[in-house]
This record gives structure tokens, sequence and C-alpha cells, in this order.
């Protein structure tokens, strides 16, 4: 033990000793461990926010294809999904997409009548008559009014449509409803033109969520043209979605991650020749061959451990405290409104142990191998200067 | 009096087998007593800094065997073979090999890392023998900032840390001027009168001619070709 301290020692001396060319080093390494470091705490961070939010969705939802497209549903469907057992209600919601070229943003337009329990507000109220509406906080961001001014938008006969702004959402349910303008049903109908009998989709209860499954394939058999969606699929597709952007990311940092591994090993087998001076003087002068590697161990752990912990560190200010600005436009939205929330701090420590293996065993590998070369040579040559 | 070390038909061939392979010894049997101060002499190439390297236990011999204090280590693993040199023998080199960077003190010290000394009294050790050579005033120094007499001092310093049994040295005068090459054989007599038994390589007639050689070893071609007291 006192021996391994001492053995430390002397490998914390020698770093100093070579100072400017570890601390480049440390600072090259930190940098590509905080780059995927970023990537996979952003994931993390935007998976959990994402099922946090779709807590409160509906566990079914079913919509209209046709053509292979997604179409609005009659809404005598609900009728026929209501009559089978287990349903518990099916409510029709009226919804589209309208693209502001000002803002150059899309939004979503919502008609609220009896989904409007579960959307919170941070202040004012719902809208209560055609007239008025309410936004998410993207929305009045980049329009810049606030409670009681207008919000005018084109319909698609170009005609100007004033709506009274009569309430804000909240910042914690901000990934749903951040692009959010919500109007009373009627009004959504006439400003999309659309039918009474027809609705963007339905929205489906079920006594018992282990039945949804069984219940959709019974939807899908007594109406064909329907495409029902459960709350697993949705998750299961916000998954994939952040999977798929942080594995684009990941393929980046990883490239990144290659690059260094190749400078390391360049940096780590052409051992300098002072350095391989140094470690014949030591196994001239009586250490042994397990000493030298362990100073070569203890020097390669202190550089890679010491850029991890300042990779990590760096991300999760970069994520938690910045928020992650760097990356942002590449993970989060799915609108050209970027939600602006604070994500919850939360780390998988399986990844981070997988990063952290990826990162530190190749580069202790790098350091060890040609300093155990060099050591296992006989220490004659350092006589011969 | 029983030798301290013997050795036995030594030969040392490097790059065996190889289109380069040379004989840097051939069949070298000689003994030393302890308490002896020996020359090894001869010209460049003649293999005087291999022979040392092999009493040294820094290399092993192609053949042949070499006893100390009546064992062969000859053929011992490595992690003997580090022990010995450090508990064993105190090298000076010909080149220093100090760190440079590194500050006299620790360079000193540098042996008595694997050994289960404390900080404390690897740094006492080493600041006894660094007032031996009256260096003390420099143990904050960088080696890289003394001339090089004082590095020889400090080199001598450093062998002389572990209080080994026997003293290598390689050439110990070829880079001093006479005044220091004069003042490093003080040192080495001396050392001798405490009952060091000393090996040194040269081809510097003023070290093997000084008084306190007791014999010499005169190699040709990695062979002995006069063996003889002084």
């Amino acid at each position: 033990m006192l021996r391994q301290l001492k053995i430390l020692e002397y490998t914390l001396s020698s770093l100093l000793r070579r100072k400017y060319k570890n601390l480049s080093l440390i600072a090259v390494y930190a940098f590509t461990i905080a780059t995927l470091g970023s990537v996979l705490f952003l994931t993390h961070a935007l998976k959990i926010e994402a099922t946090g939010s779709l807590t409160s969705a509906p566990e079914l939802i079913i919509q209209r294809v046709a053509a292979g497209r997604h179409d609005l549903i009659p809404t005598e469907y609900a009728k026929v999904i209501r009559e089978l057992p287990g349903i518990k209600s099916v409510t029709p919601r009226v919804w589209g997409y309208y693209y502001d070229s000002l803002i150059k943003a899309n939004l979503t337009l919502i008609g609220v009548s009896n989904y409007q329990e579960k959307l919170e507000l941070l202040e004012g109220r719902l809208p209560e008559n055609p007239q008025e509406c309410a936004i998410g906080m993207g929305v009045a961001a980049a329009f810049g009014p606030t409670i009681g001014d207008d919000l005018v938008l084109e319909d698609s006969d170009k005609s100007r449509t004033v709506f009274e702004i009569s309430g804000i959402f909240r910042a914690e349910s901000n990934l749903l409803t951040n692009d959010l303008v919500v109007l009373q049903e009627t009004a959504l109908r006439d400003f999309f033109s659309m039918d009474q009998g027809l609705a963007t989709d339905l929205i489906v209860q079920v006594y018992n969520q282990r039945e949804t499954q069984t219940l959709a394939k019974k939807i899908k058999y007594l109406l064909p043209d329907t495409r029902p969606i459960t709350r697993d699929e949705i998750l299961h597709t916000y998954e994939t979605l952040f999977n798929w952007r942080s594995g684009m990311m990941l393929a980046v940092g990883i490239a990144a991650l290659i690059a260094f591994c190749i400078l390391a090993w360049d940096k780590a087998t052409g051992i300098s020749a002072m350095e391989k001076q140094e470690i014949g003087i030591l196994k001239a002068i009586g250490w042994e061959t397990a000493e030298v590697l362990s100073v070569k161990f203890w020097e390669g752990l202190v550089i890679s451990l010491t850029s991890f912990m300042v990779g990590i560190l760096a991300a999760w200010i970069h994520v938690f405290i910045f928020d992650a600005p760097a990356l942002i436009p590449l993970l989060k939205g799915w609108s050209v409104l970027f939600p602006e929330f604070q994500l919850t701090p939360a780390v998988d420590f399986y990844q981070l142990f997988v990063l952290a293996f990826l990162t530190i065993i190749p580069y202790l590998v790098c350091t060890i191998i040609p300093a155990w070369k060099s050591a296992v040579t006989d220490p004659e040559h350092v006589m011969r200067g | 009096m029983t030798p301290l070390l013997i050795v036995e038909q030594l030969n040392k061939i490097y790059h065996r087998h190889q289109p380069d392979e040379v004989t840097a010894l051939s069949n070298i049997s000689l003994q030393i007593i302890s308490g002896e101060v020996i020359a090894l002499t001869g010209p460049s190439g003649s293999g005087k800094t291999t022979l040392l390297s092999l009493l040294g236990c820094m290399s092993k011999p192609t053949s042949g065997n070499i006893q100390l204090h009546g064992r062969n280590v000859s053929k011992l693993p490595e992690r003997f073979l580090a022990q010995i040199r450090r508990e064993t023998f105190g090298f000076v080199f010909q080149q220093y090999n100090l760190l440079r960077d590194v500050s006299v003190l620790e360079n000193v010290m540098l042996p008595l890392y694997p050994t289960p000394q404390s900080f404390r009294e690897m740094k006492g050790a080493a600041t006894a023998v660094l007032g031996r050579f009256e260096l003390n005033g420099m143990m904050r120094k960088k080696v890289k900032q003394l001339s090089g007499g004082e590095q020889q001092r400090v080199a001598i310093a450093r062998a002389l840390v572990t209080n080994p049994e026997i003293i290598i040295a390689d050439e110990p005068t070829a880079h001093l001027d006479r005044e220091l090459s004069q003042y490093l054989l003080q040192i080495l007599s001396s050392l001798n009168r405490e009952g060091k038994t000393i090996i040194i390589a040269t081809h510097d007639p003023g070290v093997y001619q000084a008084t306190f050689i007791q014999r010499r070893f005169n190699l040709r071609h990695g062979q002995v070709v006069e063996d003889g007291d002084r």
C-alpha cells in the first residue's frame, strides 16, 4: 500500500513535469467526453420529459387512414367504438397544423370541448367563446403578445382571423404545449373549414389498460380504415425518434472519439526518447517492470479519469444549466418552434458506465502497452546513453 | 577469502541467429573479492560496458554463469534481478542518467521508491548522502540547472543512497575535466576505504593507473587479454 502510494506520488510529480503536454491532452480528451456525454444526457432527459408529459395522454387514439395517409375521421365511428365492451369513453378531437410565414414556424391548433381538463394553464383561462384562444409559451415568445392581446391567423382562404388571448400554458407541459394554440371547437372547425360530422381523430379511454391492445385490434377489425395508436406506441415513437437523433449525434461523437483514440495511440506508441530513457533509468536503478508499469497505469488513469470527470461535468453544465445550446436544435424539437424548458437532471448510469468503459480503458491500453514494450527490454541500453 | 562475484565462461551474443549477430563477450571468467577495486579497460567496443551490465544484473548472459555471494544470478527472473540491482549495486553512468527536469533531491530518492521506506526515511537518506557531497544547498534545483561536475556528484549520491555493497561505474570521468576527475577518484577511493567493492570501466589512464585500483582486466574483442594485480 505504502509502495503504491509512493508510486502514485511519483506519478503525479511526473505528470506535473509535463504539465503543458498533459493539460492539452486532457483538454482534447475532456472535449470528446463532453460531446458524447451531452448527447447522452440530453437524449435521456428528453425521453424522461416526453414520457412524463405523456402520462396523461389518452390510452388510445383512433385515426382514419385514406390512401395510406392520415385523414379526417367520421364522428359516427365514435358510436361504433363506444358499443364495444371495455370502452369507457370516446371523444372526437379536432386539431390541425398551421404554418405561420411571419415566424416561419408550425403551430398546432386544437379545438377544446371535452378534452380541456388535460390542459393546465400558467395564467389566464381556456377560451370561452369562438373569439378567444390560449397559447403555448413558444407561441407567446415568438409573437410577443400576452393575455388580452390579439393573435392574428390567416385561414386557408387567406382571410385574417383575430383571436383574443385568454391564457398561456404552464412550463411543465411545455414539450407538448409549446407550439399550441387552443381554440373553441366551433372556431377551429370554422378556421379549417371542417365539417361537423368529421374530426381529426378519436380519443378512447378504456376501463382496463391491459386490454388496450386487444381493444385496438377489435377496433381495427370493426373499422378497417382506421389506425388505432396506443400510448405505448406513442412512447415507443418518441424513444425511436430521440434514439435516432441521438444516434446521428453519437455517430459524429464516436467519429471524434475514434480521432481521439488515434491521437492517443499515436501519442502513446510514439513514446518519446526522454520517456524511454526515464523507463530505462528507473529499471537500471532497481525498479521492477511491474513498478514502471504501475507508474504508467496511474498516469493513464489520472489523465483519463480527470478528463472523464471534467468532460462529464462540462456535459452536465452544458445540458442542465445552459440547456444544451450546441445540441438542442438537433435533438429537442420536432417543430420549428423549439420548446424552451428546463430539462430535469437525469442520468442513466448504465450509459455513463459504457461511456467510461469505451474511453478510459482504450486510453489505459494505449498508455500501458508501449511502456510495457520499453520496460521489458534490458535496462542495459541506458548505460550506452 | 570467498569471492563476492564469480564469473564463469560468460558469453554474450547480441541479435543471435540474425544477420547482424555480434559476439560482445566470449568465455570470460574472473573472480572479484569483496572490497576490491577493479578496473575494466580496453578500447571502445571491447566489451567493457557489456561486462559491467552483466555483472550489475542489467542483462542476462547468452551462456555462462555469474555467482553473487555464491548464488547463480544469471538465470534469475527479472523481478529478482531488479531487487538485486536495488539492494546490492549502485550505478554511476557515463551520461549520468539523471532525470533532467526533476530536482536533485527527487533524483537521489528515486532508487528508494520501491523500498518499504516511508517518505520521511527516503528524504532523510537522500539528504544525508547529498550532504556528504556538499550538495545540500542545491537539493531543490533541477538537474538541468547544474554543471557537469555537480551532476556527476548527484549521480554518485543516487548510487550510494541505498548503501550498496558494490559500486559500478562506467567511464565516470568521460565528461569531467582533470580537476573534477581527481575529485571523483578521491570519492571512489574513500568509498573503497569504507569497504565498498568498486568496478570501473574506463579507458582513462588517469583512472586505471590510480593508486587505489587493485586489479585490472584488459579486454579486447570481448575477451580478457590481461588480468593482473597492480
